[in-house]
């Protein structure tokens, strides 16, 4: 007792310390602090030796897409490997000797991502001892990126996909500083494969004062990759990757035909990829949904809308719709987008979901005054030039004329066609630029529908849609620029109406509805299973409820690091497991999902 | 560019996986196959049995094995093309043996290297080889029936091993399988592939009437190509046919124009294939023109002399200013290019300037300045555009001085700019990088420019005033000044010099002291309208002149005259430079 008195009062005496005390306990925690970095970097150190091939790779865009493609094709060497990778998520690709690939989650506290992650998942490869090493590499900063290249990594080979102006305000702020900060990725005497072109001078000067090898993909590898063997990808890769994997396939003396046919087999697609998802029937119209979520930046999403063939001629009854997933915490993201549907996307709609969709109206109305006062009208050929922009826009043949009539009332963005309709033969008529300019405007205006948050379940988003695309039209519906909530929730949605398309054997023109009832039905399944209880609509307690969930979320966010660290060790001894060989890749993988959504 | 710079017997990277056993092997096993009466290749083969029998006896392979027998294949088939003797029968026969122990990689690259190995010994393959192989590689054939590799691998050795009616027969099965679209196309490529190697196929390929049948694939068209030209078939038919895809049309042009390719087969061909090239589409002739730019500069990069005969420069030259003449942008500026190169090759055939040029190394930051040595016979114009051309694809150069040799400075010097600061101070914006600084723009390091036309920004970004891509000529006009330049031209009495592969842009600051100061003040305070005005477009192949209006109405003088290579005016970019 009076020890823990003495301790008390020990504790909350101001001068109970002496100097030489304090210094003593500064050196501990420095000796704590060093030497816990000390022992970190020293066990990463012998990792990474223990690991036979460590392949890096880098670049603004498709860097997901190409790591998972040189798993697939180490794989298809009968090599074990570990691939940390990400795309919607962080997860490692992993695979043993002649067996599929399979996807386990990287679990991260706090869902926050720090690059000491990567020593953990070079401890987990050699733990498994694999015979290849593959990772991409997700820093911005470009010291971070030279301390796990050169420091930790020290890659036998690397790839770079390409330098694309983005995180300019990490990388930047010209494009040549983005390609600088990449070139930082080079390894020191090693093998780099880049598809680079335009600034590939600046990778060459780093690859020589880093006496490291530097190879491009050439034009040949580019035309190898033709069309009909893209069609063979499960998805809509892009070439320039799969030419980039091509040539370190090459390298490695592996034929082409061989690495292809592995690469499409074994590839293990992410689920934010750029995919056409199957044709659905609905409320007389057809529609098909294609994934562009992940091309987050400008060029990304507008080689998206050109390899979809959405800023070709449109055929008849075609009906383009744009599905924006927007995010409050990237406002530039959003300016971006907000100018390219005001002068780029030529669709005839599109639908906001997500956060902060109030704020990118705006952003995309302020993006369209800036964009019309710039637009020369003072000729005649400017005058045509927007005329034809809005028959693009406007001109929506349909199959029935007689629906024609039914258009103009069913569909706010179309009102505008009479006043076209009069314009388009008098612009010649220099009187017609204002007149012109209001339609353009106000057409611009009615493209954005918000959804309100209410209404951003992927069922509600799809009818939104469809009932406000006119009866009898094909409906491409693109979606852009996030993939984070919403948009990942659409997606899943999307994915089990492609796997129920897949197996059924009903006419298509029925195959939704039918799906809509299983998916319903399944629904109500969980919703029974709940051990929570339903809303009570009409409750005469909502503020008992309101005050109840304000303390309990209250309560979740102090006890939220004791949750973490709990977590955390889980997924560590999961992780440990499969080290060990006592839980299978599968199995892992399913149960860090859970403590995930836990 | 087109080789690859992978050419040790294997490949280093991979030396991680295998150090030990590399090395081992490289430098040990020679010794040991000596001490033991044995060729290398015998030895190889011996190791890889030996460890075959251990993995009998443990069941799995473990990694060290798996990476060792690995190791001896790749060997094996690295050394195949130089080792004279072959492989005994018993020898093959148990390598044969021994694939369904291996990794689904290794196994099939033994079947690949005993077909190649068989293929090229066939005259040593006696009656009694024949039956002892042939039934084993059948129920191989059979047993790897759902591995597609393995089955394709063991029915080639079949057809290597076996007589007339046998391999015919297999390989029509195989030709024919019913297997899915896309692994019928890869089966199909595969064996072309295997057409160039071995004889036999090669011979049933011909029987078969593979080789003259219209192929619907554009895959399996391009391998085809590869192996007519491999085998130094006459090309022309397919021509004739008129069934190539413009990806089989770019790989015939590409197998004509290579180095390996003798010089005897090139004039009438190329100039043929160039004459179709002319009836595609826009895509295919740029990608058209892209390849022989590429090869032109690799030729230029390796030997020149070798390239081709007076007939062949020819053709080159009339594609070229064919697709000059076209007057789309994009064709223009690479048009240029070859026409340049070829006018100067034909006229001068032996002299190096150029290559000279090319070969000073300009990735190398430390050297950045650089002397090049006189260019005898050559006249000031022609010297000053073959410098441009060497510019194109690297980094600025900037010429200091020019007496017996010529002084170049290459890459870019950023150095403090005023009107960046202004710029940055009144477009301030928590989105650009912290800690980086904004006040910095490029530096001339000479008087003359020769800017590479590869180096820029795909999309505008938050650093104003830098090259940002013309999507329609596919480079950011270097001919056209940039709004550096014009801050440049200010602080220099002299004339600044822009040199490009299409001609001369010449600035000269405005004469009088006040002129300058309200000039400098005016494009500080509109820098934002002139980087945007610098690439606006008026239609859609006019460039607006307003860009350069603005500059001569403030006082500079602009001036550009174009190169007396190109056949004839440039009109998008004359229409830059235009008075009214």
């Amino acid at each position: 007792m009076e020890i823990l008195q003495s301790f008390g009062l020990y504790l909350t005496s101001q001068f109970e310390n002496n100097m030489f005390q304090l210094v003593l306990f500064i050196i501990a925690l420095s000796l704590l602090f060093f030497g816990t970095h000390f022992r970190k970097n020293r066990k990463l150190s012998q990792s990474r030796s223990s690991v036979l091939l460590s392949v890096g790779g880098w670049g603004s865009r498709g860097k997901s897409g190409t790591e998972r493609l040189k798993a697939a094709l180490f794989n298809g060497m009968s090599l074990s490997l570990v691939s940390k990778t990400s795309g919607c998520e962080p997860v490692m690709v992993c695979a043993g000797v002649d067996e599929p690939l399979e996807e386990i989650p990287i679990y991260r506290p706090f869902d926050k991502a720090t690059i000491w992650e990567q020593s953990k998942i070079v401890e987990f490869a050699d733990g498994i001892q694999v015979d290849v090493f593959l990772w991409e590499c997700m820093g911005l900063e470009p010291e971070y990126v030279g301390i796990m290249q050169r420091d930790w990594m020290q890659d036998d080979l690397a790839t770079i996909t390409n330098t694309y102006p983005d995180h300019e305000d990490i990388q930047g702020p010209s494009g040549l500083d983005v390609a600088e900060s990449i070139a930082k990725f080079i390894p020191q005497n090693s093998s780099v494969i880049t598809s680079e072109e335009i600034m590939l001078p600046i990778l060459k000067q780093r690859s020589t004062q880093l006496s490291s090898d530097l190879t491009e993909v050439s034009l040949m590898q580019r035309t190898e990759v033709t069309e009909d063997i893209l069609e063979f990808f499960p998805y809509e890769e892009h070439p320039n990757n799969i030419a980039l994997v091509l040539s370190l396939a090459e390298a490695m003396a592996v034929d082409k035909d061989y690495a292809l046919r592995e690469m499409i087999e074994r590839v293990k697609p992410d689920i934010g990829v750029l995919k056409i998802y199957p044709l659905l029937h609905r409320h007389d119209r057809s529609l098909v949904f294609s994934n562009g979520f992940s091309a987050n930046e400008k060029m990304g999403c507008l080689s998206n809308w050109t390899r979809l063939g959405l800023d070709s001629p449109r055929s008849q009854g075609t009906w383009v719709s744009c599905l924006v997933n927007n995010r409050d915490d990237r406002s530039t993201r959003s300016r971006v987008f907000a100018q390219m549907l005001a002068e780029d996307l030529t669709c005839h709609q599109f639908f906001v979901m997500g956060s902060n969709c109030l704020g990118f109206r705006d952003l995309y109305l302020k993006a369209t005054k800036d964009y019309i006062s710039k637009i020369d009208l003072t000729s005649e050929l400017g005058r045509y030039q927007i005329i034809e922009r809005l028959n693009k826009y406007l001109n929506i043949p349909h199959k029935n004329t007689k629906e024609t009539s039914n258009i103009d009332h069913h569909t706010d963005s179309l009102r505008p066609m009479e006043r076209w309709q009069n314009l388009k033969h008098s612009y010649q008529d220099s009187d017609s630029a204002d007149a012109i300019r209001e339609l353009y405007q106000d057409f611009l205006s009615s493209r954005i529908i918000v959804l309100p948050h209410e209404s951003q379940d992927p069922l509600l988003i799809l009818e939104t849609v469809i009932k406000n695309a006119p009866p009898s039209t094909s409906i491409h519906l693109h979606g852009i620029q996030n993939i984070k909530g919403p948009g990942l929730r659409f997606l899943e949605f999307m994915e089990d109406w492609a796997n129920f398309h897949r197996v059924s054997q009903l006419k298509p023109e029925c195959r939704f509805q039918q799906f809509l009832s299983s998916h319903e039905k399944n629904d109500n399944i969980c919703d029974n299973a709940s051990p929570l209880p339903k809303a009570n609509k009409g409750s005469e307690h909502s503020a008992i409820k309101r005050s109840t969930a304000i303390v309990s979320s209250t309560v979740a966010k102090i006890l939220r690091p004791v949750k973490e660290i709990s977590q955390t060790l889980k997924a560590a001894s999961v992780y440990k497991k499969m080290q060990q060989g006592k839980m299978s890749y599968s199995h892992g993988s399913k149960e860090i999902r859970d403590i995930q959504s836990y | 560019m087109i080789q690859q710079n992978f050419g040790s017997s294997l490949p280093k990277y991979l030396h991680g996986i295998y150090k030990r056993d590399f090395d081992e092997l490289n430098e040990s096993f020679q010794a040991v196959a000596s001490e033991q009466n044995l060729s290398l290749s015998d030895f190889l083969c011996q190791k890889i049995l030996s460890e075959i029998d251990d993995v009998r006896s443990s069941g799995q392979p473990s990694r060290d094995q798996r990476h060792r027998i690995d190791l001896c294949i790749r060997k094996l088939i690295q050394i195949s093309d130089d080792e004279g003797p072959r492989l005994d029968n018993q020898r093959i026969v148990k390598l044969t043996e021994s694939v369904p122990f291996m990794t689904q990689y290794a196994g099939r690259q033994m079947l690949r290297y005993l077909g190649l190995h068989i293929s090229k010994n066939q005259k040593k393959l006696s009656y009694g080889d024949r039956k002892l192989l042939t039934p084993l590689l059948q129920e191989q054939a059979i047993q790897f029936q759902s591995q597609f590799w393995l089955h394709l691998e063991s029915s080639l050795l079949l057809i290597e091993v076996s007589t007339n009616h046998l391999k015919e027969e297999i390989f029509d099965h195989l030709w024919s399988q019913d297997y899915s679209k896309r692994d019928k196309i890869f089966q199909r490529a595969y064996i072309l592939e295997r057409g160039k190697k071995s004889d036999k196929i090669w011979n049933l390929l011909i029987q078969n009437d593979i080789l003259s049948r219209d192929i619907k694939d554009e895959y399996l068209q391009m391998r085809l190509v590869d192996l007519l030209a491999f085998r130094q078939l006459d090309l022309e038919d397919m021509l004739n046919r008129k069934v190539l895809f413009d990806s089989s049309l770019v790989t015939t042009i590409f197998y004509l124009m290579r180095p390996q390719t003798p010089n005897s087969s090139l004039s009438g061909t190329i100039h043929n294939f160039l004459r179709e090239c002319r009836n595609r589409d826009l895509p295919c002739q740029l990608r058209i023109l892209h390849l022989i730019k590429d090869l032109c500069q690799h030729h230029l990069e390796t030997d020149v002399t070798q390239m081709g005969n007076k007939d062949f420069f020819q053709s080159l030259l009339d594609f070229s200013i064919d697709m000059y003449k076209t007057g789309l942008p994009q064709h223009q500026r690479l048009a240029s290019w070859i026409i340049t190169f070829v006018k100067h090759r034909m006229r001068k055939p032996k002299c190096t300037f150029l290559r000279d040029c090319y070969a000073i190394n300009q990735y190398d930051a430390k050297q950045q300045l650089t002397e090049i040595p006189a260019a005898i016979g050559l006249g000031e114009n022609e010297k000053l555009t073959l410098l441009a051309m060497s510019t194109y694809d690297s980094f600025d150069g900037y010429i200091v001085r020019q007496r017996e040799s010529i002084r170049i400075r290459f890459g870019y010097r950023p150095k403090f700019a005023l009107w960046r600061m202004i710029a940055e101070i009144r477009k301030p914006s928590a989105n650009k990088r912290q800690g980086r600084p904004h006040w910095f723009a490029r530096h001339w390091l000479g008087t003359i420019k020769l800017p590479s036309a590869r180096l820029c920004e795909q999309v505008t970004t938050e650093a104003p005033g830098e090259p940002v891509q013309n999507q329609t000529t596919g480079d950011w006009c270097p001919w056209l000044p940039l709004v550096s330049d014009f801050f440049m031209s200010l602080k220099t009495k002299k004339e600044l010099i822009i040199r490009t592969i299409e001609g001369t842009t010449r600035i000269s600051r405005p004469n009088h002291l006040l002129t300058r100061l309200k000039a400098y003040c005016l494009m500080t305070w509109k820098i934002s309208l002139l980087c945007d005005l610098r690439l606006h477009h008026r239609q859609e192949t006019i460039l607006d002149s307003s860009y350069i209006k603005f500059y001569r109405s403030i006082g500079f003088q602009i001036e550009f005259s174009e190169s007396s290579f190109l056949p004839q005016p440039n009109n998008y970019i004359l229409s830059a430079f235009k008075e009214t």
